[in-house]
């Protein structure tokens, strides 16, 4: 018996050494070798190993834009390389432009660069115009995102800037086999309206949207498509008015919304949130939470009325809000038992807490009882809750 | 704890595995660090590792480094097994990362990519190219030839046809 399994082994073992170049490329090796396809050193003496064009496409595209730009006058192999280079990562600094660059010479050189692009292989196309003078990419910027907009591509980021006229992104674009590969969308100032014919963007896990012409039927819609949410980040879009989290999207936690004034409901449903940042909302309303795992919550420059839900999980909380320590007093000890930090600002009263200030939170805080000395020599900031719980309660 | 303890030793550090290189130097490690190469890894679910994993490409002198690489990132469960070594804190793992290939010499941290690639460690891989491609960066395409050794195969007038298209990288 023992002979035979010894037998079975070896068989094994030569059944593995035979397979282990195949196994290197069946199980994706991240690249695989060849040397008909290796990059040729200039003399065949050096000591320099070959590395496979793979490997040099890879090292290319972790080289910044103008390095790799660079690079693609070196040989053919990296000529071919710059042509697909995966990371289109273009704003003044990448391209080299000084710090009063105008924006039609940026637009110019990234129209140069995108004229030259095969459009194969972009997995991030990063458009920035931060810090650059003047805007015209508009007509240019249909014609780019029909270059780099393609199955594969994984982050759109377009951050442009006021102008008269309002680019309007082509939605068409997230319908066309993009859907299982894009996982973050970032857009600044331009008019997205996404249509029912949207298709689910099955991968998408981050969204950004800034100064965007949305409205909220057209966000929903949006949202509702978009099932694999994690991030969702909606600041000065004017337009919105109403906003209610879906809970079709299971993923979401983390929910920010800035400085949209048109808001007059800000609703969430998705369930398993566990930060939630408002700020200010001047006109909001309502802002209701109705899912039970938000541990960390914060407001400033709202007035709305504050339906948090369920709070047993809270374990940070922020407030700036008129009557705040007056809530926080009434209201927290019993909705909130597990609170670690808090951070309250109230009117003319700034009661806030780090570190060791709760002398002068306690001081402040008119109603507040006094924490006897000898109880907080060691108190941390994650102590003071309960305390304050224990004083109150 | 301490049964969970017990658990990861047994889990991570109990099975050794020989890796055999190219000049055959052997190097015993165990499961849980080998399987950071996820050539390896499929070795040993398919389970065919009992006499040795001969690796014909990879030189001694490299593997030591590509076995103290995954030593040093194996993680708790191989630190549990290690009584000598605890786990590595990421500043730690940084400063080693760093220290590995600042050291190298080019066609040595050639061969060391080749191995990461051809063990596939995605993670050496990763660092390795990206000290080439940091290495590269700042330099003019004359000078990236020289240091890492490679060859034009562009006619005088096509390599300058490609540096007038690609003339805002050479702007100051």
């Amino acid at each position: 018996m023992p002979a035979k399994r010894n037998q079975k082994q070896r068989r094994r073992q030569i059944r593995a050494q035979n397979e282990l170049i195949r196994w290197c490329k069946r199980k994706g090796s991240p690249c695989q070798h060849g040397d008909s396809r290796a990059v040729k050193t200039m003399r065949r003496s050096t000591p320099y190993p070959c590395l496979p064009e793979d490997i040099w496409h890879h090292i290319h595209s972790q080289m910044p834009m103008r390095d790799a730009a660079r690079a693609a006058c070196l040989s053919r192999t990296f000529l071919q390389s710059w042509r697909s280079h995966p990371n289109l990562i273009l704003n003044k600094d990448t391209i080299g432009l000084n710090a009063s660059a105008c924006g039609g010479n940026f637009s110019r050189k990234v129209d140069h660069i995108m004229r030259n692009h095969s459009g194969i292989g972009v997995k991030i196309f990063r458009l920035e115009y931060l810090g650059v003078v003047g805007f015209d990419a508009s007509r240019y910027l249909d014609s780019w995102l029909q270059v780099v907009v393609k199955p594969g591509i994984e982050e759109l980021t377009l951050v442009l800037c006021k102008t008269k006229r309002e680019y309007n992104f082509p939605c068409s674009l997230l319908s066309d086999g993009i859907q299982n590969s894009i996982r973050y969308l970032r857009l600044d100032w331009c008019a997205l309206r996404p249509t029912a014919e949207l298709g689910p963007l099955q991968s998408l896990t981050s969204l950004r949207l800034r100064s965007v012409s949305i409205r909220g039927e057209e966000l929903q819609c949006l949202l509702s498509n978009s099932p694999a949410l994690e991030q969702l980040r909606i600041s000065s879009c004017t337009e919105i008015v109403c906003l209610k989290i879906p809970c079709s999207l299971q993923k979401l936690s983390n929910l920010t919304v800035i400085g949209c004034d048109s808001l007059k409901v800000l609703e969430n449903k998705a369930p398993n949130l566990s930060s939630f940042f408002v700020s200010g909302c001047s006109n909001l309303r309502i802002l209701e939470n109705k899912t039970p795992n938000l541990s960390s919550f914060f407001c400033r420059g709202v007035g709305a009325k504050l339906s948090l839900g369920e709070t047993l999980k809270m374990k940070k909380l922020g407030m700036g809000r008129a009557n705040a320590v007056h809530y926080a007093r009434a209201e927290l000890p019993s909705i909130m038992p597990n609170l670690e930090t808090l951070n309250i600002r109230s009117g003319p009263e700034a009661v806030q807490q780090r570190s060791m200030e709760h002398e002068s939170v306690f001081a402040k805080s008119s109603g507040l009882r006094q924490i006897p000395e000898n109880r907080h020599d060691s108190l941390k900031t994650e102590d003071l809750w309960f305390l304050l719980c224990k004083e109150l309660g | 704890m301490a049964a969970a303890a017990a658990e990861a030793t047994t889990d991570g550090g109990g099975k050794m595995i020989i890796l055999i290189s190219a000049d055959g130097k052997r190097f015993e490690v165990t499961e849980a660090v080998a399987s950071q190469s996820q050539l390896i890894s499929n070795m040993i679910e398919d389970d065919c590792t009992e006499n040795g994993v001969r690796l014909p490409n990879v030189d001694g002198d490299i593997l030591t480094m590509v076995v103290d690489y995954c030593n040093m990132h194996a993680g708790d469960a191989a630190a549990a097994g290690d009584t000598m070594k605890a786990s590595s804190t990421e500043e730690e793992l940084k400063k080693f990362d760093a220290e590995l290939v600042q050291a190298l010499e080019n066609p040595v941290l050639f061969k060391l990519i080749l191995a990461a690639n051809f063990l596939n460690i995605k993670s050496l891989l990763d660092m390795t190219c990206q000290r080439v491609a940091d290495m590269m960066s700042g330099k003019t395409p004359e000078q990236m030839r020289e240091t890492f050794s490679i060859e034009n195969d562009f006619t005088p007038e096509e390599e300058a046809a490609i540096r007038q298209e690609n003339a805002w990288a050479f702007d100051d």
